[in-house]
């Protein structure tokens, strides 16, 4: 969804800066470097990078879910209200109403002792005057939502009685029980099958949708993203590496990693001889490079690239942006092909 | 990859197989399909007792592996897709007797593994060669790379002195340096131990090598480094593949033939192109539909089917056709009547009543019988 | 509603995959340049052994170190001691009977005179035998029990299985009582006894070991080397669960030698005159307000040892792991692992309910984690 109409709205939710750290003996390393973004009331953004990107870290600290020994400098600065200076329970009465998390492995997200219903019964009243019995109804109209069949009988089943799709989707009904305005689904679909994967999806977009939350969906899948995001984030070794609409991204991208990302990928339409692999592996979080973290791997790599990090360059699509000293020269390969 | 148009009429009934002849004993051969088949894998089941109780009596079974039969050319790459449970990664480790087969033969040359004895087996293990999945799993920590790689040449009596050196060759070749066997599994990467897997593979110069979803622990620029070595060593070193996976797009890319399995079962067997352009099972087409194309244009353009439920446990399948319950054109036979795998046009395997023929898609199909699918309209 | 569980643990697994993936800068095998200097440095250096690896962790390790050199010095102690003395153990000096400690009797004199810094001494050689004796006997009993239990599966191991339960739930105190009034007490018949009793702590471990060994990737791919039962057996499996078992032998030796300093306490132990640290606490239980030394000193031994051990056991799990590594002489031991994880447990429950055991975990994984990431640098050894 985008807002062309002019009138832009403050968005839902404003990061400015966010650096996250994690002490250990030898000092800090970072899991998030210096990431600003904003998302819009009812827009999907999709946070994409290989594991120790950190696009799950950065979700945990706007969620402030992270360990003690964590440092995190910035501002989060959701609806208004700034999320990094509120006090343990003020954050805790957004957590589960205003801004709800789906996590990927469903079994260990819920807890093996309690019912399904119950467990949704409770992050309803957590939240809201309603008593019990009403809490239950909606429990089962809300799993009736999502899609699992018999709710009445299936709400009162505990979890390891769900199959992996199932409880992937009493997840999303917890996570919207309270009219979230931000749903973040931190790989929501990696530990299911395809087919299955189809299904979650579509009652994640149904459900976001019809409660008009924005979402942010992490994942490693670039398929994923092509089918259901707004806008797109590329994350590399901590920082952003490219930002914008997922045409733009997805077509015009101006980022030597993201192109080599989506060059790598084997493609279900077109068959290509060899893929064109990226060589060498991502950098370790505690010892990065100087410059660009990409520039060791990177095919357009020059001597500059080592001198400091580069800034985020806007582009000229709305919102396109890209982390490269040689934006410009990118620019013109695109054109060349086309 | 092969890709040899030549047809080979070399008689393929040479080998008697009884009464339990397949379809693939049939005289009828595709394009891909050339030469002497390398491995012939016959009626292959595994079921594994559920067993309950103090005295662990047998009160089940899961049936992982039902019934299943292909060939393996020389050169090609069989690629076999399925989802959990499938019983494909049951399927690789049974044709290197991993795990014993509950009956059926896997016929390698012109000998049956099945009935190999301890010291045969043994040395057919030369040529059956296999790559795990978690690159973390299948090193042993205590070890030095070195010796993980070189294990398979000592037993097989290949001198200390000579193993160290071939050690050397086989790390150089997968892209490691020699010098890197002195190291402990634990100071490499995922991708670096998937190819330190791959060189163990390697030692004994293996015919056929079965790649148990072997870069699907990986992050995805890693995928295509490691799948593009795999592709260099099939040309260098002449091998079959046997390319067990769940990613239909990794299947696509590396496989000649793909086989389809769903809850132990082929569900279809034939070469790439056809199976992507004109699926013939239901199943297939909607696996096909299922996953997320990484082009937006396209994504939106889509129509994609939804299946219905989860895939059944396989210690309780579905009569009839396995996949019925799901299966959105299922008819009264499907529920009755188990499926034969059938050859539809030479090369081409189905188990189906009712194949999608010639690029009939399964829209259409829903459409002439009247049923009600949900379609993905994102 | 396990979310900040589940977050926390997330965040662990993120960095994790990070970290564990952290040497990533062995360079690109299919590109120029490949390895920088700093990576090829110390790759030609000749491999070392498991073994010697792991004494190199092992004596790295502060903790285990002390415990070792301390155990080493009770020990040579215990032998030497007698020769400064003018005294034998069992002499009886009707004179000097309960005399505080004094330049000829170091740590006094019991009722009928005998030399208790003598006494100490023969008594901690006893306690120290029974307790070697007793965990060699078990060791030996519960690795061939959990292994055949492991290995074989089926009713072997429900059978296996059965009886350790059997054993678990019999009353040891009891058992060691009858045995020790029909059969004698000398120190070997004590010590076998004693192991009959322990076995089944070391069966339960290598029966858990080798289940899970048994049906590793890694085995699974020397089978299909074509590896034999024995090779698999011997390179595979064992080395694997000896890493276990050790920790789990140095436990035992302080727990047998508590035991037994209970059972001679209680008179069921060693036969007068010979002396265990446990009957030398009994004997002077009369005098403690009188003469609190008396008590102290066979104590503190007691205490010293079994702490002595414990920390070996501590530095030998740590060593025989192949992930953990040393660097700059100081290793990072479990206690300050536990610290963070406590830190960690305090930092961020939202949910009362799942506070406890998930984040407490996962507290404590990231920071371990984190290390190992960061200490798996190429150059270290």
């Amino acid at each position: 969804m985008t807002y062309s109409n002019g009138s832009t709205p403050p968005p839902l939710l404003a990061v400015d800066d966010l650096s996250v750290g994690f002490h250990n003996r030898e000092g800090v390393v970072r899991a998030v470097s210096n990431v600003s973004f904003e998302i819009n009331p009812g827009e999907v953004l999709a946070v994409v990078g290989e594991s120790g990107s950190g696009k799950s870290v950065t979700a945990l600290a706007l969620m402030q879910l992270h360990p003690r020994n964590t440092e995190i400098t910035g501002d989060v600065i959701f609806d208004g209200m700034d999320l990094l200076s509120m006090e343990d329970e003020e954050m805790r009465s957004i957590r589960g109403r205003d801004i709800a998390m789906i996590f990927q492995d469903p079994m260990t997200a819920m807890n093996p002792v309690f019912s399904v219903g119950d467990q949704i019964v409770e992050s309803i009243v957590l939240h809201s005057d309603i008593n019990k019995k009403e809490a239950w109804n909606k429990a089962v109209d809300l799993l009736a939502s999502v899609g699992v069949p018999e709710p009445k009988r299936r709400a009162s089943q505990y979890p390891h009685e769900y199959s992996g799709g199932m409880r992937q989707r009493a997840m999303i009904a917890m996570a919207i029980a309270n009219d979230p305005k931000l749903l973040i689904a931190d790989e929501p679909t990696t530990a299911l099958d395809v087919t299955v994967q189809a299904q979650v999806m579509e009652v994640l977009y149904e459900v976001q949708e019809q409660t008009g939350s924005a979402m942010m969906l992490i994942t490693h899948d670039l398929g994923l993203v092509a089918g259901a995001a707004d806008r797109v984030q590329v994350m590399y070794a901590s920082r952003l590496m490219e930002t914008g609409g997922v045409d733009d991204v997805f077509y015009r991208s101006r980022n030597p990693y993201t192109r080599a990302l989506l060059d790598s990928i084997p493609d279900l339409e077109t068959v290509k001889e060899t893929l064109n692999s990226i060589p060498g592996n991502p950098p370790s979080l505690a010892h990065p490079p100087p410059g660009c973290a990409f520039a060791p791997r990177c095919s357009m790599a020059i001597p500059d690239c080592a001198e400091g990090v580069p800034d985020l360059v806007a582009l000229d699509e709305p919102g396109h942006a890209s982390r490269c000293i040689r934006t410009a020269d990118i620019e013109v390969a695109v054109e060349a092909t086309v | 990859m092969t890709d040899t148009p030549d047809r080979d009429d070399t008689d393929r009934n040479s080998i008697d197989l009884g009464a339990d002849a397949s379809p693939f004993d049939s005289g009828a051969v595709s394009t891909l399909e050339v030469g002497e088949p390398l491995l012939r894998v016959r009626n292959l089941v595994k079921e594994f007792p559920i067993r309950a109780g103090v005295f662990r009596r047998q009160v089940g079974s899961v049936k992982a592996v039902s019934d299943v039969s292909f060939n393996l050319f020389p050169d090609e790459t069989l690629g076999v897709v399925g989802e959990s449970g499938c019983g494909k990664s049951t399927l690789g480790r049974s044709l290197l007797r991993l795990i014993e087969p509950t009956s059926g033969t896997v016929t390698f040359g012109d000998e049956d593994v099945t009935l190999a004895g301890r010291r045969r087996l043994q040395q057919l293990r030369s040529d059956l060669q296999m790559v795990f999945q978690d690159p973390y799993a299948s090193l042993n920590p205590r070890l030095p790379i070195r010796d993980i790689v070189g294990e398979p040449m000592r037993i097989h009596g290949v001198s200390r002195k000579e193993a160290k050196e071939r050690v050397g060759d086989l790390l150089n070749r997968v892209g490691l340096l020699a010098e890197h066997g002195n190291r402990y599994p634990h100071e490499f990467s995922g991708g670096q131990r998937q190819r330190i897997g791959i060189a163990r593979s390697l030692a004994l110069r293996p015919k056929v090598i079965v790649l148990d979803e072997p870069v699907s622990a990986l992050d995805v620029s890693i995928q295509a480094q490691v799948l593009n070595l795999l592709d260099e060593l099939q040309d260098e070193f002449d091998l079959s593949y046997i390319f067990i996976a769940h990613d239909l797009s990794v299947v696509r890319h590396t496989s000649d033939r793909i086989a389809v399995m769903y809850l132990g079962r082929l569900a279809e067997v034939t070469d790439r192109t056809t199976l992507y352009d004109e699926p013939a099972h239901p199943y297939t087409q909607s696996l096909l539909s299922a996953v997320p194309v990484a082009d937006p244009k396209r994504e939106r353009e889509r129509k994609r089917i939804i299946l219905q439920g989860d895939v059944p446990s396989p210690a309780n399948p579905p009569k009839g056709c396995r996949f019925h319950p799901r299966c959105p054109v299922a008819k009264d036979k499907c529920s009755v009547e188990t499926p034969e795998l059938t050859e539809i046009t030479p090369g081409h395997y189905v188990s189906c009543h009712y194949p999608l023929i010639a690029g009939e898609t399964l829209l259409d199909r829903t459409r002439t019988l009247g049923r009600n699918v949900d379609i993905a309209h994102h | 509603m396990a979310d900040t569980s589940e977050a926390t643990e997330i965040a662990t697994e993120e960095l994790r995959d990070a970290e564990v993936h952290g040497p990533r800068d062995h360079g690109n095998p299919e590109q120029a340049p490949l390895f920088s200097a700093g990576e090829v440095e110390g790759l030609t250096e000749k491999p070392k052994s498991f073994g010697r690896l792991t004494w190199e962790k092992f004596i790295r390790h502060r903790l285990a170190l002390v415990g070792l050199v301390g155990l080493l010095v009770i020990v040579a102690a215990f032998f030497i001691a007698p020769y400064f003395s003018n005294y034998a153990f069992d002499q009886r000096n009707v004179r000097d009977r309960l005399v505080g400690p004094s330049w000829d009797h170091p740590f006094g004199t019991d009722e009928i005179g005998r030399d208790l810094f003598v006494r100490t001494a023969q008594g901690g050689r006893y306690s120290m035998r029974i307790g070697l004796m007793a965990a060699v006997i078990a060791t030996v009993i519960g690795t061939l029990f959990g292994a055949v239990a492991a290995y074989f599966g089926r009713w072997v191991d429900v059978a296996i299985s059965q009886l350790i339960n059997l054993v678990l739930v019999v009353p040891a105190l009891l058992i060691l009582a009858v045995f020790a009034l029909y059969f004698g007490r000398d120190a070997n018949r004590l010590a076998l006894v004693l192991a009959l009793l322990l076995w089944t702590r070391i069966a339960r471990v290598v029966r858990g070991v080798v289940l899970s060994i048994k049906e590793a990737d890694y085995v699974m791919a020397a089978r299909a080397a074509g590896a034999s039962h024995g090779r698999i057996i011997g390179r595979h499996v064992l080395p694997n669960v000896i890493g276990a078992v050790v920790v789990e032998v140095t436990l035992l030796v302080g727990t047998v030698i508590v035991l037994e300093s209970t059972l001679s306490f209680l008179g069921l132990g060693v036969q007068r005159p010979n002396a265990s640290l446990g009957t030398l606490v009994a004997d002077a239980k009369g005098s403690i307000a009188t003469d609190p030394v008396r008590v102290l000193m066979p104590g503190f031994f007691i205490v010293l040892i079994v702490l002595c051990i414990n920390f070996i056991g501590d530095g030998l799990r740590d060593a025989l792991d192949p992930k953990a590594k040393v660097e700059g002489g100081k290793f990072d031991s479990k206690k300050a692992a536990k610290k963070r994880r406590k830190d960690g447990a305090k930092a961020g429950g939202i949910d009362g309910r799942t506070r406890g055991s998930a984040l407490t975990v996962g507290g404590g994984r990231l920071t371990g984690s984190v290390e190992q990431g960061s200490n798996s640098t190429p150059g270290a050894p």
